[in-house]
């Protein structure tokens, strides 16, 4: 059975619904790693949010996305924030503001093993200590001590991943977690998300506008162009053989077999003329169009 | 030890303006117009008789001589003696000192007990019905004077219901129960206005909160919206609230003052009324002291308190 099953997804903002996310379908197996690759503004973020169900209060959701066998759109807040940071974990994009600024790292992380279990205090220290160092903080002993502005970026993205995986989750969302790292930071850090997530047994939904990273750590691969996904498969095939201009045009821009992991890659938008594509075309003004696809029900 | 250091910045950066303020407050004090020896003595008193009783009280030696006993006096704890009665200062001011320190005492911390689930609710609830009535009212509530809530609450309670005595004040060690229900009214007239002004502001800092990373990372770890939003709004809340504390503590202290003469309460704006309208300038003054002392001490303790929520300003500075 799936880990993580999404139909027919549409998710839409503000009262004239706009839409972020379209009819978007995918399925996660246990332990797989799915690659979502996508321009800025394309929806990666918002269909991660949906699946953990940290939408603003403005959004419309319909469609069905259901974790191990549960729906979560229809699932109560309290059910779902059992399911939250214990089987279902997420990595964010800015690791400079996602910790609490005025509570030690390693606290925010024992948090998340109190709220899922009733381990008691002192074992709880042991284990953050311990995941702390299996994602390489050096020290961590001290560093489960420190708080966040204290810690360099790298430091905070490990902190983040270490609370990602501390409970051992079925499925680990990472949206984009190095972008805000320097690239031999972000080599390293890919290394030991891959690692950690070997030794957890976690299926991942790795989000990334970056092939290359994408190349490395997955399996499969979705692209994602204007809410809707254009293509899925193998990432080799999809790589290799892409049927969709868009990923075609993806590919172009970037020759993957040179690109080595954590490499900035030339944009989309560069090569790729959006009047060559049947879907809507993004608006070239704004880095986060605000495109108007159709009305929702 | 950038703790310590910071904290004993702090205390002298107290002391300096508690001297700056005595300076200020005898100077005002000593420009009022009026002459407590023609007060005394009345309108008819011979020049002679009133220049005797100047001399007698050393009112005739110069400003900065009297200026530094006065401060002197204090600091060993001696505020003088009033002019009229010869009674010391501090005993005078001590009863009163009493009834207004319990309204404020028993007012701010039940503000604030009252401010926090308002603001919570407010902001948790700011796009709901729930949360709009209850701002709607923290809105209401602050529109509404102090001395007005004061009088409204007695005519439903003590006039119409008889529950509780509108009138006077009776010392804790007296009897504990006539001092508590004669406290009720103008302690909870108090906490009405006070509770919306300060709901406000816990409204705003948790609305701050919903919209932080920080927040969506409690969430994403599995804390339910409102646990989430307390756990991890609470600190940043706590910051904007301790300075209006210590900004409103002033004001709170002059809606006491208010509230003690709906309620005919001796406190200490009875006491300042009376003295100054006998021209009792060493009562004036030492009244003037221990209110300005009052608010700084606040306010130091408010900057203790910073440090104490915000671990980056240990370092000095935000990062
Ligand atoms: N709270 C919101 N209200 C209204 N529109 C939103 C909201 N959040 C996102 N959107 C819109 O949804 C679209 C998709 O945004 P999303 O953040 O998912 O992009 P993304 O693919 O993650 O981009 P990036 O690579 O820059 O992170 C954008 O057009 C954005 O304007
Ligand atoms: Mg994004």
């Amino acid at each position: 059975m799936s880990v993580l099953r999404v139909r027919d997804l549409t998710v839409s903002f503000g009262r004239r619904h706009l839409v972020a996310v379209d009819q978007v379908s995918l399925d996660i197996e246990p332990g797989q790693r799915l690659g979502l690759v996508g321009a800025s503004g394309s929806g990666k973020t918002v269909l991660a949010s949906t699946i953990i169900g940290l939408l603003p209060d403005n959004a419309h959701v319909d469609g069905s996305v259901t974790f191990d066998g549960q729906e979560l759109t229809t699932l109560p807040d309290r059910e779902f924030s059992a399911i939250r940071g214990k089987d279902l974990t997420m990595v964010f994009q800015e690791p400079m503001t996602a910790l609490d600024p005025t509570m030690r790292v390693g606290r925010q992380a024992a948090e998340l093993v109190a709220l899922h279990s009733e381990s008691s205090q002192g074992t709880t220290r042991q284990l953050v200590v311990d995941v702390f160092d299996r994602v390489g903080l050096d020290q961590a002993s001290r560093i489960v001590d420190a708080y966040p502005h204290e810690l360099s970026g790298g430091q905070r993205q490990r902190v983040i991943i270490a609370m990602a995986l501390i409970n051992r989750p079925s499925l680990v969302i990472c949206d984009e977690p190095t972008t805000a790292l320097d690239a031999t930071v972000q080599a390293k850090v890919l290394r030991l998300l891959d690692e950690e997530l070997a030794s957890v047994d976690a299926a991942c939904l790795f989000i990334s506008h970056d092939l290359g990273l994408v190349a490395s750590l997955c399996s499969d691969v979705a692209v994602i162009h204007a809410g809707r996904i254009v293509e899925r498969g193998r990432t080799e095939q999809v790589f290799h053989h892409p049927s969709h201009p868009y990923t075609a045009g993806l590919v172009a821009t970037a020759s993957i077999d040179k690109v080595r992991p954590g490499e900035r890659l030339p944009v989309i938008e560069d090569f790729f003329d959006p009047s060559t594509v049947d879907s809507a075309p993004p608006s070239e003004s704004t880095n986060r169009p605000h495109r108007r696809i159709r009305r929702s029900r | 030890m950038a703790l310590l250091r910071a904290a004993t910045r702090r205390v002298v950066i107290f002391l300096v303006t508690v001297l700056v303020a005595s300076a200020v407050i005898f100077g005002i004090v000593q420009a009022l117009p009026g002459d407590v020896a023609l007060a005394t003595l009345g309108m008819g008193a011979s020049p002679e008789s009133v220049d005797a009783l100047r001399v007698q009280w050393g009112l005739d030696r110069p400003l900065a001589l009297r200026y530094l006993e006065w401060v002197v006096g204090m600091v060993h704890g001696d505020f003088g003696a009033s002019y009229l009665t010869g009674q010391s200062v501090v005993s005078q001011i001590g009863p009163p000192l009493a009834v207004t320190a319990w309204l404020v005492g028993l007012s701010m911390p039940l503000s604030l007990l009252a401010a926090l689930p308002l603001g919570l609710v407010g902001a948790m609830g700011r796009r709901r019905w729930f949360g709009v009535s209850v701002n709607a009212a923290t809105h209401v509530g602050l529109a509404i004077p102090v001395f007005f809530v004061g009088a409204i609450l007695t005519i439903i309670f003590a006039v119409k219901l008889r529950w509780v005595r509108a009138n006077g004040y009776v010392p804790l060690t007296t009897s504990p129960g006539e001092w508590a229900i004669r406290l009720v009214l103008p302690v909870a007239s108090i906490v009405i206005v006070q509770a919306c002004f300060l709901a406000r502001y816990v409204r705003a800092g948790f609305i701050d909160v919903l919209t932080e990373d920080y927040y969506r990372t409690a969430r994403a770890v599995g804390w339910t919206r409102w646990r989430g939003l307390w756990r991890h709004g609470i600190r940043n809340v706590a910051t904007s609230v301790v300075t209006v504390i210590g900004l409103q503590l002033a004001s709170l202290l002059v809606g006491a003052i208010l509230v003690e003469q709906t309620f005919a309460m001796p406190g200490l704006g009875s006491l300042l009324v009376q003295a100054v309208r006998r021209r009792d300038l060493m009562v004036v003054q030492g009244v003037g002291m221990l209110l300005v002392a009052a608010v700084l001490t606040v306010n130091f303790l408010v900057d203790l308190a910073y440090l104490a929520i915000d671990p980056r300003l240990k370092r000095g500075g935000r990062s």
